[in-house]
């Protein structure tokens, strides 16, 4: 017999932005040219982890979302994109850079990371106010809307990558042909 | 419930204002990087052309002085030559017992003669402009072989389907490869094979000679570079294959209506 979980998943939320750091650093260190901006991606990492440590693991943490985790988190995935941007302008190869996969999964986190920014900024605040406030059906219908509209961009920046897949097999496969 | 209204509609405005942020620096960027891929491109065209037109009109000095030398070979060596053999002719008449050096001698230089002309003619281009490819090919066998330095033999089709002033440059190369065969390695035999399909003509010098590292690009001598040189500007290749018992050149040149 499968345990249904009933207590608050709220935790999963909260270091699910350590660990998308923690692999999109990951990503970009083995993507970045140069020891300087690899030793920058280290620190960007370094930031939403500490603070994880310091918010969850010292002080015990909210049971409530996590917004300035998930805005630091957000800030360092960003900068490492523009970073990676900087470098493809820096280096310009033959090959186009639609045709390149890196590009589009890039292209498609800046999108989550920079459309979404907003509700992570905002969604701590939101919930506290509609909790102590007014918890009434409405209001927390307005916050399930506004969570979905961060599900429309994580889906909007996974139709990209699919796009970017295609993209570039459709044109592998005519150039071949 | 209207302050809340108001900020949602603020996170739904500044969230559409960073998405379209986000959509228009990827746009940016696509653009950008396809505008400089074009520049660099062009840029590299400008450069391919220019080396060209470069090696071009080094080839053109080099078939306008072997012009001049043909010339000059046919004008003045070969009037020089003649008049020592009416002037041979003259003495040997006017003696009542001439001497059997001097006919040998008159003969010599009537085949120095013959000798002389045959390769101010191999050297020029308006006499290689009269023919085609594989005659100029075949007088090129009959002048080499008549030497007995060398024995060339050549398998080729009737007729080769290729613009003139491009068969006078394979001509150029082929001339190149044996000439190498000849000084360096000291080749005895040299077979020419010439073929033509899809689209290109192969040419396949072979020779008999002692060979040498094709690796080692340091050494490679003037004759090669010309190959290499008068092929490309042909739009083809030249391959060198080579072992102790001789070498073999393959060259491959595009008919004009390929490139075209």
């Amino acid at each position: 017999m499968l345990k249904v979980f009933r207590g608050p998943n709220i935790f999963v939320y909260n270091i699910m932005y350590v660990f998308n750091a923690l692999a999109l650093g990951q990503y970009f260190y083995s993507l970045l040219i140069g020891n300087k901006k690899r030793r920058m991606v280290i620190l960007l990492v370094t930031v939403p982890l500490i603070y994880y440590i310091i918010n969850n693991v010292v002080f015990g943490g909210e049971e409530v979302f996590d917004s300035l985790g998930y805005v630091f988190s957000s800030i360092a995935i960003v900068i490492m994109i523009f970073v990676f941007f900087s470098q493809i302008l820096a280096n310009v190869s033959e090959e186009r850079l639609s045709m390149n996969f890196n590009f589009w999964y890039v292209a498609s986190q800046l999108i989550y990371q920079l459309g979404a920014f907003i509700v992570f900024l905002t969604f701590n605040y939101l919930t506290k106010k509609i909790l102590t406030a007014d918890y009434s059906r409405e209001n927390r219908a307005v916050l399930t809307k506004l969570w979905g509209l961060h599900n429309v961009l994580l889906f909007l920046s996974a139709l990209l990558t699919i796009f970017g897949v295609i993209w570039i097999s459709f044109h592998k496969k005519s150039r071949s042909s | 419930m209207d302050i809340l209204s108001q900020e949602i509609t603020i996170i739904l405005v500044g969230s559409f204002f960073f998405l379209l942020v986000a959509v228009g620096i990827i746009v940016l960027l696509l653009i950008y990087q396809k505008r400089q891929l074009q520049f660099i491109l062009e840029k590299q065209e400008l450069s391919n052309q220019f080396q060209k037109e470069l090696l071009t009109t080094r080839l053109e000095a080099q078939e306008e002085t072997l012009n001049q030398l043909s010339r000059e070979m046919h004008d003045n060596v070969g009037q020089l030559l003649s008049s020592a053999k009416l002037l041979i002719g003259v003495t040997r008449r006017a003696l009542a017992a001439p001497m059997e050096e001097l006919q040998l001698a008159e003969e010599t230089v009537s085949k120095a003669i013959t000798e002389l002309r045959s390769m101010s003619k191999s050297l020029s281009r308006d006499w290689l402009e009269k023919f085609n490819f594989i005659e100029n090919l075949n007088a090129e066998a009959d002048r080499i072989n008549a030497s007995r330095e060398l024995e060339m033999t050549i398998q080729h089709p009737e007729v080769i389907h290729l613009p003139s002033e491009r068969q006078l440059v394979l001509f150029r190369i082929v001339q190149e490869a044996f000439q190498n065969s000849l000084k360096h390695g000291k080749a005895e035999q040299i077979k020419i094979a010439v073929a033509q399909s899809d689209g290109q003509v192969h040419v396949v010098i072979e020779d008999n000679g002692m060979g040498f590292n094709v690796a080692d690009t340091s050494r490679l001598g003037v004759g090669m570079i010309n190959i290499k040189n008068r092929a490309q500007l042909l739009g083809g290749s030249a391959q060198w294959q080579s072992s102790g018992s001789g070498t073999s050149v393959t060259v491959r040149i595009p008919t004009l209506e390929l490139i075209a």
